[in-house]
């Protein structure tokens, strides 16, 4: 009877740790896609690079600089499709191989794009800093343009009091 | 001097007064701004024009004829984005993409097209295929493709080969996200963008 029951509870334990096992491999990634890792990784950089490189256009890199990195990642985009066309083909090696320029390309934009956040928020910073130093500036020369605009302005009517004379009127009569 | 202390009063009160529109300003040209964004999706026939996008105008189309398309997708974003283009095929019961509950049509795609589009760049993607093979039964009828060279087999039937609908989803990843969605966020919003075009099938 005891013999029974510690067979019971090792076939439960076993039980649960397959059916563990099959739960945590069901919610991998990897496992769910069906992919081989190379190709996963590579779906994973392009998502990396290209999320870095909307950042960078967002905040407002050179147009330039953008397009640049953009057709780098279409590249490796490229190279990505064709690696899962080649493992749909059932060419896995060729696939691979794919992935793994896809990988390459992808993590060299993924750094160029943060070297580039780097510098637009650098220049952006300076920028700011110009700009807003440049308002008491512009407040100064304004209060200066004011203060001899209305000196000329007030200035003639002056002068012209100061240079009256005192006439004597005469009398007629 | 009561002249001269006016104006200086004055003075100081032009100097604040400028200095802070000028402050004003510089913030809001150096402030970050979202702008509304969207995207642009039409499909041109063989001449890059809205029309002409069957032969001879006829859209009862027979195997082995070549039907020549563009799609365009414009990224009117303001920033770089990840567009995807998903290619199905429905009849005339086929649920459609949704627009309020922003759903896409339930069928598989039979071919995807996959870019990243800088801001305001437009995407024209060549678009050739032509009926294959032909299977007619009681179910309705059903059809092969070559979509630019690629063999597909799609599993929708149409009754006597009438309305077939060719559709063009846009996705859209997200930065950040895992994977591709339909449409695409402009702020909270989620903008769908979709077309379908529909043909007959004739054997003869």
């Amino acid at each position: 009877m005891s013999r029974l029951a510690v067979v019971a509870a090792a076939s439960i334990v076993l039980l649960s740790l397959c059916v563990a096992g099959a739960a945590s491999l069901s919610l991998s990634p990897i496992v769910r896609e069906g992919h081989d890792p190379r190709i996963d990784e590579a779906e994973e950089k392009l998502r990396l690079a290209f999320t870095a490189l909307n950042t960078a256009d967002e905040i407002g890199a050179s147009g330039t600089q953008v397009s640049a990195l953009t057709e780098k990642l279409n590249t490796a985009l490229n190279f990505l499709r064709e690696a899962l066309t080649l493992e749909a083909d059932g060419n896995s090696s060729a696939a691979v191989e794919y992935a793994s320029q896809s990988v390459a390309i992808s993590d060299l934009v993924h750094k160029e794009a943060q070297d580039l956040r780097e510098t637009t928020l650098e220049a952006s910073l300076w920028r700011r800093v110009l700009l807003i130093a440049s308002a008491p500036v512009v407040g100064l020369i304004a209060a200066v343009v004011f203060y001899y605009a209305y000196r000329a302005r007030r200035w003639p009517g002056t002068e012209r009091v100061l240079r009256m004379g005192i006439k004597r009127r005469e009398k007629n009569g | 001097m009561a002249s001269l202390s006016r104006r200086l009063q004055w003075s100081i009160a032009v100097f604040i007064a400028a200095t802070m529109v000028s402050a004003g300003i510089a913030y809001l040209s150096v402030a970050p701004h979202k702008s509304e964004g969207f995207f642009l999706l039409y499909a041109l026939g063989e001449g890059k024009m809205l029309e002409h996008y069957f032969p001879n105008g006829n859209s009862t189309i027979k195997p082995g004829v070549t039907i020549q398309w563009y799609l365009r997708v414009v990224n009117i974003m303001g920033s770089a984005q990840y567009v995807a283009v998903k290619v199905k095929l429905g009849n005339a019961t086929t649920q459609r993409p949704n627009q309020i509950n922003a759903t896409p049509a339930p069928m598989p795609a039979l071919t995807e097209f996959h870019r990243i589009l800088v801001n305001n760049e437009t995407w024209e993607i060549p678009f050739a295929w032509k009926v294959t093979r032909i299977r007619d039964d009681a179910d309705g009828m059903q059809i092969a493709l070559d979509v630019n060279g690629l063999q597909v087999e799609p599993t929708v039937c149409a009754a006597r080969g009438n309305d077939f609908r060719m559709i063009f989803e846009l996705w859209t990843l997200r930065p950040g996200d895992d994977r591709i969605s339909f449409g695409s966020m402009s702020g909270d919003q989620r903008q769908i963008r979709w077309l379908q075009l529909r043909f007959n099938v004739t054997v003869t």
